[in-house]
């Protein structure tokens, strides 16, 4: 287990290092120069130098690169020229609440998600399910923003059991903190069960036709049983791979849903950093970005070896 | 023979392939007893219809599977049985032993957490209790080290391993039939001699009826009392083992025998069977007029299909 886990951890190294890479060229490939463009239209010959001096700018790609990557590694990210604050103090408040956003949006997915896929698998010869194999189709084909909309013309016009949008911290009151994230992490989550019901099913109609399944069937245990232990250890496999696609997925998509929402997260900063050419500040949130995809897919190898114990001998010992 | 001293009589048995495309005959009209503690050996080649006919019986047909006619376990009728009367009779009354351990057992569940799954469902025993008894019932089938195969998986053990396993499971309760689908099949010649004598001296040990599939008659040779030739989804030949391994009465039979390797006789080139088990499609055509031919009795409890034009032909 150790071995394994220290060879997943190798194996990260050079996932790291594309962010940083893409991170690093983004801002040096933007059209003009990024100290002119910090400093704005206003800004004297010498200034501009002298910004171009203090961010190595002047010197070769080889030194700026090892120097950024030194840079990283230290969270030395810089200040936000909009937010007039280091980078580093700006991210964790807003990173807390995507990353909660993110984790109650990944429970509707799994939550729904797995129960119309095994609607769908388990009762593929009868009407409902077709329809949930239908609505795992329709899920792929709607985007967040979409069932945003949708969202709030219902719950939040029509029966107004929740506000519009905006952000209730959890210091005003538990309930109220989780009412303001209830239909952003609704709009998020839904967005992805089209994607977990598919996989779900899949995976599962793989392992119903397994003989093991015969076998535990001739041992006389309940279809309960044979569900919950012999199938769905194996079934399991593929969605834990799915929980790291959607790290990915939902952090992406929270840009959309934080803004639609009015939500102060990572996916809003993100918008206002672009807008405002804030460079430091998308250096600093694409690292978090990136760091926090690989972070879950780490746990997620890590979970894999455990319901599996084949994964930790390779492939070829069976 | 009166019913109680059955374990098992199968009347009209047939297995019908439910196909998009129709429906087609895969086990037609077929009759056998297997007496309380005995064996009996159903022959075949691939297709013969010999598995579905076991699986007909252990209700373990796939869905597109659909049997008919009458299988009685003790006088209780199998087929068509209430789902929750089967679930109690499987795996506690009746066992099943697959062709493949390597699939037909879980390939991440420990063997421990498999074996005892059988005496979870059928009795009250407790955890610790049901621990012992998987290891004793591993020391049965021959295996040492239980304490280590328990904890293992699937496939950390050798193949001759899995199958004492796979067997250790079908037993673990204690059933009165056992069911053996081609046990020996997916392991080499040392391994089939090992596992083949220690399902004998189970089946002895224990009082089992024995309904053991194969396609090998030197199994069956050394192993049952009684044997069914089935060919093309029908027997063809049924009696006592001896007396047909020494008067094989139909065609097919001497075919099978003829292509049984003999010690002794290595250099002889072993003869393919020139009559081929027909495709599925062809069956609907052959079963359409006359339904399945009758066995005749030729000697006491020795019957043989009544020879027809399909055998002269092929």
């Amino acid at each position: 287990m150790i071995w394994y886990l220290f060879q997943r951890l190798l194996a990260l190294l050079p996932t790291v290092l594309v962010p940083l890479v893409l991170v690093f060229l983004l801002i040096r490939l933007a059209p003009g120069d990024p100290a002119s463009i910090i400093l704005g239209d206003q800004a004297t010959q010498q200034q501009i130098a002298a910004l171009r001096h203090q961010m190595g700018l002047d010197q070769s790609p080889i030194v700026q690169f090892g120097r950024f990557l030194s840079d990283m590694a230290t969270l030395q990210l810089g200040q936000s020229s909009f937010l007039q604050q280091p980078v580093v103090d700006v991210i964790p408040s807003y990173a807390a609440v995507t990353i909660e956003i993110s984790v109650l949006a990944l429970v509707w997915a799994l939550v729904i998600g797995i129960g119309i896929g095994a609607i769908a698998a388990f009762r593929r010869r009868h009407p409902e399910g077709r329809v949930a194999k239908a609505l795992g189709i329709l899920g792929i084909s709607v985007p967040n923003y979409f069932l945003a909309l949708v969202l709030i013309i219902v719950f939040a016009v029509a029966v107004r059991w929740f506000a519009v949008g905006g952000y209730v911290p959890p210091a005003a009151g538990l309930l109220p903190h989780l009412q303001s994230l209830m239909l952003p992490s609704l709009a998020l989550g839904l967005g992805e069960v089209g994607f977990v019901s598919r996989i779900t099913r899949g995976s599962l109609l793989d392992v119903i036709g397994e003989p093991f399944v015969v076998t535990a069937k001739s041992l006389g245990l309940r279809t309960s049983r044979i569900t919950t232990t012999h199938i769905a250890r194996l079934a399991a496999l593929p969605l834990l791979t799915v929980i790291g696609l959607l790290a990915a997925s939902l952090i992406s998509g929270s840009v959309v849903i934080e803004n639609i929402f009015g939500i102060p997260g990572i996916g809003q900063l993100m918008f206002n950093a672009v807008s405002n050419r804030d460079y430091s500040l998308i250096q600093g949130i694409v690292l978090f970005s990136g760091t926090a995809i690989i972070v879950v897919n780490l746990v997620v190898d890590i979970l894999y070896a455990v319901v599996d114990p084949r994964v930790q001998y390779g492939a070829h010992a069976r | 023979m009166t019913t109680d001293t059955l374990a098992l009589s199968v009347q009209n048995l047939s297995v019908t392939v439910r196909r998009p495309g129709g429906r087609y005959p895969a086990v037609r009209g077929v009759d056998f007893t297997l007496a309380r503690s005995s064996t009996l050996g159903l022959v075949g080649e691939s297709g013969s219809g010999k598995s579905l006919t076991a699986l007909a019986v252990a209700g373990l047909l796939a869905d597109n599977l659909v049997p008919a006619g009458s299988a009685r376990f003790h006088g209780e009728e199998l087929i068509g049985m209430p789902e929750a009367r089967r679930r109690a009779l499987s795996g506690s009354r009746i066992g099943f032993v697959f062709q493949e351990p390597m699939s037909a057992l879980h390939p991440v569940l420990p063997i421990g957490v498999q074996l005892t799954e059988g005496l979870r469902a059928h009795t009250s025993l407790t955890r610790a209790q049901r621990h012992g008894r998987a290891q004793e019932l591993l020391e049965l089938v021959g295996l040492t080290k239980t304490r280590d195969i328990l904890g293992n998986r699937i496939g950390q053990l050798s193949g001759g391993m899995r199958q004492r396993v796979m067997i250790a499971m079908a037993i673990s309760c204690e059933p009165d039939l056992l069911i053996a689908d081609e046990p020996t099949t997916a392991l080499d010649v040392t391994l089939q001699k090992q596992v083949i004598e220690l399902l004998g001296g189970l089946q002895e040990r224990l009082g089992l009826s024995l309904l053991l599939i194969t396609h090998d008659l030197g199994v069956v040779a050394q192993t049952c009392e009684n044997v069914a030739v089935m060919y093309a989804g029908e027997i063809v030949e049924r009696g006592r083992t001896d007396q047909i391994m020494r008067e094989p009465g139909h065609v097919y039979t001497r075919a099978l025998l003829d292509a049984s390797p003999r010690i002794g006789d290595a250099r002889r080139r072993l003869p393919s069977i020139a009559t081929a088990a027909p495709w599925l499609r062809d069956t609907r055509e052959l079963a359409g007029a006359s339904g399945p031919a009758a066995l005749r009795e030729v000697s006491p409890q020795h019957w043989v299909r009544e020879q027809d034009e399909r055998e002269d032909a092929a």
